[in-house]
C-alpha cells in the first residue's frame, strides 16, 4: 500500500493558538482512515490543510506517487487534483434541483466557456443515475436540494463528491443529524467506496467509528498522540485520559 | 438546465418587435399621436432595462451586488458622446467658415473646434484622450474596451483578494463616486459638471428631423434589447448559469467542486460591465446630455432597486422593474401632476415619489419573493388553479 498523501511537518498558528503542531502523517490508497480528538485536536484544521482552505506556516502536503506539493496551491487546483470536500454542515446548491447538483459536480472541463457551451450527454445521465441510485435519491432527482431531510443533504454533498471522480474524499462530521438507519447506511456507503477510494472521515460519534471497522488517527494539541484499530487506540491511556475517559 | 421554456426569449423578442412597430406607427404614420420625446423616453427605458438585465447578472444570479454598473453606463455614454460632440462641432466649424474667402487649414479647424466644444470650462486645446474623437469606428470599440478593462481591472484587484458581500458592495461604490469626481473636475478633459452635451445630433445626418431620428434610435434600442437579453438567457439556461447561482447560494462548494470562482465572478462582472456600457452609449444619444451626476452611486443604487422591485434572479423581472418604475418616475418627477393641498400637508409629487418609491420597494421586498414577477407568477397560478 503506498501513500497517496503525507503530511510531513506541518505547523499552523492563529494568533499565537498551535492548532496544528509539526504534524506527520500519512495515509495509503485505497484507504478508509476516522480521525478523532478532543475539540480543538486540529482535526478540521487538518483538512482545511489538506484542501487548501487553510495555508500552512511550515511543513509539505505531498500528493500521490509523483509527490506534488499541495502547500502553495489554491482550492480549485487541489479539487482539480482529484480531492474532495465534505463540510460539517451540509453545503450544496439549495436551490437547485438534485439532478442539477449532480450535474455541476461532474468531472468535466472547469472553464467559463466550457460551462457556457455544455452539453448534458446520454452518457453522463447514465452517469448521474448511477451516483444517485449509490446516494439513494433515485426518486427525487428533480426536487429542490433545499427540499431534502438533512440526512437525504449530507448523501447528496457525498455524491456530489463521488460525481467529481476523487480519489481521496475529506468527510467532515458526515453522521451529525442523522438517524440511527441514516448512520448505518452511510457506514456502509463508505465502507464500499472504501475500495476504491481513500476516505478520511472526522467524526465524534465512537459507535460510527467502531462500525467502520478502520484505522483510527487519534490527534491531540495538533499531534499524532495515538494510531490503530479502534481496539487498539481505546486501550491506550493518553487517548483515555484526554478524550474517551471523559 | 434551468428547465425555463425554450421560447421564453423568442416571445421577448416578438413582444418588443410588435412594440417598436406599434410606437413607430403611432409617431410617424398617425400625425403625433406620440410625441418625439414620448418615444425617446421609451428607447431610454429601453437601455435602463438592458442595464437592469446587466446588474440581474451579476446580482440576482451571481450574487455580486455592484454599485458601478451605472458607471459604466455612463462610461459608455461619454465615449459615444465624444465622437458625436467632436463631429457635430467639426461640421458647425466648417460650415461657418464656408463663408469666409480662405478656407481653414486643419490647424485652425482644430483650434475652433477646440474654442468650441472647451471654452466652457476655459481652454481651447484638445485634451489626448479625444485623440480618435473623429473616428466612430474606433469610438464604438471604445465603448467596448474601456469599461471592459476598467471592469477587469477593478474586478481582478477586488476578486482575487475575496472581497465578498457588504464590502464589495461598498468597494464597487467607491469606485463610481471616485470616477465621477474625477470627472466633475474642468481638467479630466471631459468638460467638468457640463458633461457632453448635444448629443441627440447625429454628425453627417443634420437634415433628418428628430422624430425620425428618436424612431431610428428606439430601434436600436430595441435591438439592442432583445440581443442582451438573448445573451443572458443563454448565459442563465446554461451550466455556467447553475454555476453562477451556485458561487451565489454557496461560493466555498463551487470552488472545491474545482472551479476557479474568481475567474467566473471576474468574466461576469466584466461581460456585464459591458453590456451597461452598450446600454449607456445607446441611452445618451436619446437623452442629449450627459454629465458626471449620471455616474454618482445612487444611480446604480436605483438600478439595483428596480431590479429587486422587479424580482431579482429573473430576467423578465429585472426589466419588468426597470420599465415599470422608471416609467412612472419620469411620470411623477415631470410636474404634470398637480400638487394636492391636504389640511397643512403639502403633497408635491416630485418629492413625495420618493417617499412612494421608497414605500413600495420596502413593502414589495417584505411581501413577495421575486417581486413583481413573482406576484405576476402567483396570480397566474391562482388563475389556472380555479
Amino acid at each position: 500500500m503506498n501513500d497517496l498523501l503525507e503530511v510531513r511537518n506541518i505547523s499552523v498558528s492563529f494568533d499565537g493558538f498551535k492548532a496544528i503542531n509539526s504534524l506527520s502523517w500519512s495515509i495509503g490508497y485505497p484507504e478508509l482512515r476516522a480521525i478523532i480528538g478532543p475539540n480543538g485536536a486540529g482535526k478540521t484544521t487538518l483538512m482545511d490543510i489538506i484542501s487548501g482552505k487553510t495555508k500552512a506556516d511550515s511543513g509539505k502536503v505531498l500528493w500521490d506517487e509523483v509527490a506534488i506539493p499541495l502547500t502553495q496551491k489554491s482550492e480549485y487546483q487541489i479539487a482539480k487534483l482529484g480531492i474532495g470536500r465534505k463540510f460539517q454542515r451540509p453545503t450544496i446548491f439549495e436551490e437547485q434541483s438534485v439532478e442539477e447538483n449532480i450535474i455541476v459536480s461532474l468531472k468535466n472541463k472547469r472553464g467559463f466557456f466550457a460551462a457556457l457551451t455544455y452539453k448534458y450527454t446520454d452518457q453522463e445521465k447514465f452517469r448521474v443515475g448511477e451516483i444517485a441510485s449509490t446516494i439513494k435519491l433515485t426518486s427525487l432527482l428533480s426536487k429542490k436540494a433545499g427540499e431534502l431531510s438533512h440526512g437525504q443533504k449530507q448523501w447528496l454533498e457525498i455524491g456530489m463528491l463521488l460525481s467529481q471522480d476523487p480519489k481521496l474524499l475529506l468527510i467532515d462530521e458526515p453522521a451529525a443529524g442523522m438517524t440511527t438507519k441514516e448512520r448505518n447506511m452511510t457506514v456502509q456507503l463508505l465502507r464500499d467506496l472504501s475500495k476504491t477510494k481513500s476516505i478520511i472521515v472526522v467524526e465524534h460519534d465512537m459507535d460510527f467509528i467502531r462500525n467502520l471497522g478502520c484505522r483510527v488517527t487519534v490527534l491531540h494539541e495538533g499531534s499524532v498522540l495515538a494510531e490503530g484499530s479502534i481496539d487498539h487506540v481505546s486501550k491506550n491511556k493518553e487517548v483515555v485520559e484526554v478524550y474517551l475517559g471523559r | 438546465m434551468n428547465f425555463i421554456k425554450r421560447n421564453q426569449s423568442l416571445n421577448f423578442v416578438i413582444f418588443f418587435f410588435l412594440f417598436s412597430l406599434v410606437v413607430t406607427i403611432a409617431s410617424e404614420l398617425a400625425m403625433g399621436l406620440f410625441s418625439t420625446s414620448f418615444v425617446k423616453v421609451l428607447g431610454k427605458t429601453m437601455m435602463l432595462c438592458l442595464a437592469a438585465i446587466a446588474l440581474d447578472l451579476v446580482w440576482g444570479y451571481c450574487g455580486i451586488l455592484s454599485l458601478g454598473h451605472m458607471a459604466f453606463f455612463a462610461l459608455g455614454g461619454y465615449l459615444i458622446g465624444m465622437w458625436l460632440m467632436y463631429e457635430r462641432t467639426k461640421e458647425i466649424v466648417i460650415s461657418a467658415a464656408s463663408e469666409q474667402l480662405i478656407p481653414l487649414t486643419p490647424e485652425e479647424t482644430k483650434e475652433a473646434i477646440g474654442n468650441q466644444i472647451f471654452g466652457v470650462v476655459g481652454g481651447s486645446d484638445i485634451p489626448i484622450i479625444w485623440i480618435f474623437a473623429d473616428s466612430l469606428i474606433i469610438h464604438l470599440l471604445l465603448i467596448v474596451i474601456i469599461p471592459g478593462l476598467l471592469a477587469l481591472v477593478f474586478g481582478w484587484l477586488a476578486f482575487r483578494s475575496r472581497v465578498t458581500g457588504v464590502y464589495l458592495s461598498i468597494l464597487t461604490q467607491a469606485m463610481t463616486l471616485a470616477l465621477s469626481l474625477y470627472l466633475f473636475q474642468n481638467d479630466s478633459g471631459l468638460r467638468g459638471n457640463n458633461g457632453l452635451s448635444g448629443l441627440q445630433n447625429i454628425p453627417g445626418y443634420g437634415n433628418i428631423t428628430q422624430d425620425v431620428i428618436s424612431v431610428i434610435f428606439l430601434w436600436l434600442s430595441t435591438f439592442a434589447l432583445c440581443c442582451g437579453f438573448y445573451l443572458a438567457s443563454i448565459i442563465t439556461k446554461s451550466k455556467l448559469g447553475n454555476l453562477l447561482v451556485g458561487i451565489r447560494d454557496d461560493e466555498a462548494r463551487v470552488r472545491f467542486l474545482g472551479y476557479n470562482v474568481e475567474l467566473y465572478k471576474l468574466l461576469i462582472f466584466v461581460v456585464t460591465a459591458i453590456m451597461a456600457a452598450v446600454a449607456g452609449s445607446l441611452y445618451y444619444p436619446q437623452a442629449g446630455i450627459v454629465n458626471p451626476t449620471e455616474l454618482a452611486p445612487i444611480a446604480s443604487i436605483y438600478l439595483a432597486v428596480w431590479v429587486s422591485i422587479g424580482g431579482r434572479g429573473k430576467l423578465i423581472g429585472a426589466v419588468l422593474g426597470a420599465a415599470f418604475v422608471s416609467l412612472i418616475s419620469s411620470f411623477f418627477t415631470s410636474g404634470q401632476i398637480p400638487n394636492i393641498d391636504f389640511w397643512i400637508i403639502n403633497i408635491n409629487w416630485v418629492d413625495w415619489w420618493l417617499i412612494i418609491l421608497g414605500l413600495s420597494f420596502v413593502s414589495i421586498t417584505l411581501t413577495t419573493q421575486n417581486g413583481l414577477f413573482g406576484l405576476i407568477e402567483k396570480v397566474k397560478e391562482r388563475v389556472i388553479n380555479k
